[in-house]
């Protein structure tokens, strides 16, 4: 990351320091219009990410109330069934008690009916066991049936076995008084035990409106009759119970068809039963199971139909609380009793039927204990994803960034570059421009050297001719003097238009080019050394060997032969030799032209290649001072540079070189 | 071989040239009739016989040349020459001071018989005249 930002920075500094036109806030700053990171999200979506651990706590809640509230109302249920069945168990058992009781009185009535001599003795022997093995009998009596008119006749009889027997009953002060007459008696003949009802012996049961009316149902229905509830005073306690008669007739079906009687009621079977005491035989025989027991006639108002109440043997003779409902679990159930119907209401007792909170409790907690972990697990999850996804987060920010950087920086590079090439090119079109420029000035210079030139030779060549016609002319006229100066007026004119020529052939190079074409370079110098004819005592010669190439033969030869001349016209001496020789130098031809004169001074080295410079005197013939200038400019308008190599008295060597063209073969 | 009663015309604007032509001439020995022009519209003229000229008749054996003349340069006399069906057999020689290729190449284009570069010194001339002029 160091490397490419300093790199940058130098660009930038690059571009500060030489572009001003560069404009750096012009380049795309698009790092600050992106968001970056986390901070860049919306805090709602924070807590969307959590919205799974809500989901799990709020669905495992629900599912825990509704586990709790199901095995709750299980519970309950199973409570009530238990509840249910104890109050079933019972009543059943309390139902076959009184069934029991209801048989006795039955056992009693088929013994009476069995035989119509039944004796006090007998009656009493029938029934003691009887009484024994049934609680809750009171009474057991056998009440014949009197006709009034039989009245003193039954007395009489009764009286045989039990002397003080007569018929009583009892008055509104409830003191037992003796009868007086009625058309029909109900007189308690037999009852057992004996001593518990001795007041009962001889009552007159049909003074007594519930009885009668008892006794005389069952006289009609000719079978089991239940009174309605009524007070018992059993050791000097009020108990509640009922009257049960059974009628017992005399006639009817005998075994034979024909001994039909007349039937008659003969008396009842009575047997008066004490509520409370058979409920509690029954429920002897059963644990004690938390569970009250109201009896009641099915009379209305309840309050007069109350028969017994058993109250659980668990309450341990607390009375139950009125207030408390004992969860309201009652049970009620119809039983019969002989004719009649009794309803049997069940309470529970508090303690016993309470529902086992504690599981529901344990399972409640397990299940929000269950919930919690699960809630807290997800949580974690989320947390975990929530972490990864922060890292990835983060990760992925800190890659935007850097890209976005990598961005920044390769449009900072691009345009930098772009700067670059708009410069490149405004550089190359300014100096394309200025090359056109310059080359319309050379052309333009090159013009007017050539027209210029042009121009003078006419009137030159006017004046040379005029003035030999005069010295031809007047040639006897003229004197001496005259005629020299006529001389030199000629001369003069005549380097004069070697300045132009030279200054003509200077503005050619360049504008003018020959075909290129195959020159042999040793051939073209033994020609040029030919037409040079060099005076007596030069020589010129090649050294070595002289390449082939494809060359502007004109220019190259007029290289060689300003040369040459040039050693020739300057050598000093009466004899001399110039020296021509070539090697090839990395892609060029390097010629040296060396002559063995008088040499030129270091300080003149530059100088002689400048047009019009001659180190000759003005009057020394044929020096325009173009030659060297000529060869400087031709070579260098083909690549090539040129050097003088010389000191005073040592000669000098002219060494250029020429750039080997692409299909010459060195040889 | 110009016959000796065959006419020249110079076509030249310079006094000297014509002086020097002349005197080449003279010095040479040849007496043949010259005409001379100094523009090359004059030696149009001349030659066909209008604007007031004279026709040179018999047309003359040879014209001399000059390339740089007013009014009508040497090279357009020759288009306008070569382009007239009476006067396109005329033997020419061009006289010019210039030596420029391209000057050459245009006189040559117009099928001069010659290009002849004036020197610079009249002895040369007068020997090339002498050349020119026997050939």
């Amino acid at each position: 990351m160091t490397a490419p930002r300093n790199r940058r920075n130098s660009l930038r500094d690059r571009i500060r320091s030489g572009v001003d036109t560069l404009r750096l806030s012009t380049l795309p700053h698009r790092a600050e219009s992106v968001p970056v990171g986390r901070h860049g999200l919306a805090p709602a979506s924070i807590w969307w990410g959590y919205f799974p651990v809500v989901l799990v706590a709020f669905v495992s809640v629900l599912i825990s109330a509704t586990i709790y509230i199901q095995y709750a109302s299980w519970e309950r249920k199973q409570v009530e069934l238990a509840f249910r069945e104890a109050s079933q168990d019972r009543i059943l058992v309390i139902q076959r008690e009184i069934a029991s009781a209801l048989g006795v009185v039955q056992d009693v009535a088929s013994f009476m009916d069995a035989s119509e001599s039944v004796g006090r003795r007998e009656f009493r022997r029938f029934v003691g066991p009887a009484l024994k093995r049934q609680a809750g009998i009171k009474a057991l009596q056998w009440v014949p049936v009197v006709e009034g008119a039989e009245h003193s006749e039954f007395i009489q009889s009764a009286r045989r076995s039990f002397p003080p027997f007569t018929i009583t009953t009892i008055d509104q002060s409830e003191n037992v008084i003796e009868s007086g007459e009625r058309s029909l008696y109900y007189p308690v003949l037999y009852v057992q035990p004996y001593q518990e009802n001795k007041s009962l012996l001889g009552l007159d049961l049909g003074q007594n409106a519930v009885l009668l009316q008892l006794l005389r149902d069952a006289e009609r229905e000719q079978q089991l009759q239940v009174s309605p509830g009524m007070q018992f005073e059993v050791e000097s306690t009020e108990r509640n119970g009922i009257a049960v008669a059974i009628p017992v007739f005399s006639g009817g079906v005998g075994i034979d068809a024909d001994q039909q009687e007349e039937i008659r009621i003969r008396g009842f079977a009575v047997g008066l039963l004490v509520v409370g005491d058979i409920v509690e035989r029954a429920l002897e025989s059963l644990l004690s199971g938390g569970v009250d027991l109201h009896f009641t006639q099915d009379v209305l108002p309840e309050d007069e139909g109350h028969l017994y109440t058993h109250l659980s043997r668990l309450r341990e003779g607390v009375p139950p609380d009125p207030e408390n409902t004992d969860l309201g679990m009652v049970h009620r159930q119809q039983i019969s009793v002989g004719n009649r119907q009794w309803q049997v209401t069940t309470h529970a007792v508090a303690d016993r039927f309470k529902r086992d909170s504690w599981g529901s409790i344990v399972i409640l907690l397990s299940a929000i204990l269950i919930s919690g972990l699960l809630t807290i697990y997800v949580a974690t999850l989320v947390g975990r994803g929530r972490r990864v996804r922060d890292e990835v987060e983060e990760r992925t920010s800190q890659l935007s960034t850097a890209i976005q950087a990598l961005n920044r920086e390769v449009g900072e590079r691009r345009s930098a570059e772009m700067e670059l090439q708009s410069l490149n090119e405004r550089l190359e079109h300014h100096i394309a421009f200025r090359t056109a420029e310059a080359e319309r000035r050379a052309q333009y210079l090159e013009q007017f050297a050539y027209v210029a030139s042009h121009d003078l030779k006419a009137p030159l060549r006017a004046v040379s001719n005029l003035a030999e016609w005069i010295e031809e002319d007047l040639k006897e006229k003229l004197d001496e003097a005259s005629s020299e100066q006529l001389a030199l007026l000629r001369d003069r004119v005549r380097r004069m238009h070697d300045l132009i020529e030279g200054l003509l052939e200077y503005s050619r190079v360049g504008r003018t080019s020959d075909a290129e074409q195959d020159v042999d370079i040793g051939e073209l110098i033994e020609e040029i050394a030919d037409s040079l004819s060099p005076p007596r005592g030069f020589k010129i010669k090649i050294q070595g060997v002289m390449p082939v190439m494809r060359v502007d033969r004109l220019q190259i030869g007029q290289v060689f032969a300003n040369l040459i001349s040039n050693g020739l016209k300057h050598h000093g001496g009466s004899k001399g030799r110039i020296r021509i020789s070539c090697e090839a130098v990395e892609g060029y031809y390097l010629f040296s032209v060396c002559d063995d004169g008088r040499g030129i001074a270091p300080e003149y080295h530059d100088k002689i290649f400048l047009i019009f410079q001659t180190l000759e005197p003005s009057d020394f013939e044929s020096s325009t001072g173009i030659g060297l200038a000529l060869v400087k400019k031709i070579v260098e308008e083909h690549g090539g540079t040129i050097r003088l190599e010389s000191a005073v008295g040592e000669g000098a060597c002219f060494r250029f070189s020429w750039p080997v063209p692409g299909d010459t073969e060195v040889s | 071989m110009l016959n000796s009663d065959e006419s020249i015309l110079l076509i030249e604007d310079d006094r000297v040239d014509i002086m020097t032509v002349q005197r080449a001439l003279s010095k040479n020995s040849f007496d043949n009739p010259l005409f001379i022009a100094r523009t090359g519209l004059e030696a149009l003229h001349m030659l066909r016989g209008e604007k007031g000229h004279e026709k040179i008749d018999p047309p003359p054996g040879l014209i001399l040349l000059d390339l740089n003349l007013p009014k009508m340069s040497g090279i357009e006399f020759l288009r306008e020459l070569r382009a007239d069906p009476q006067l396109s057999e005329q033997r020419i020689i061009v006289l010019t001071s210039s030596n420029e290729p391209k000057d050459r190449d245009a006189a040559f284009q117009y099928e001069v018989d010659d290009y002849f570069v004036k020197p610079h010194s009249f002895g040369e001339f007068s020997r090339a005249m002498a050349t020119i002029l026997s050939l």
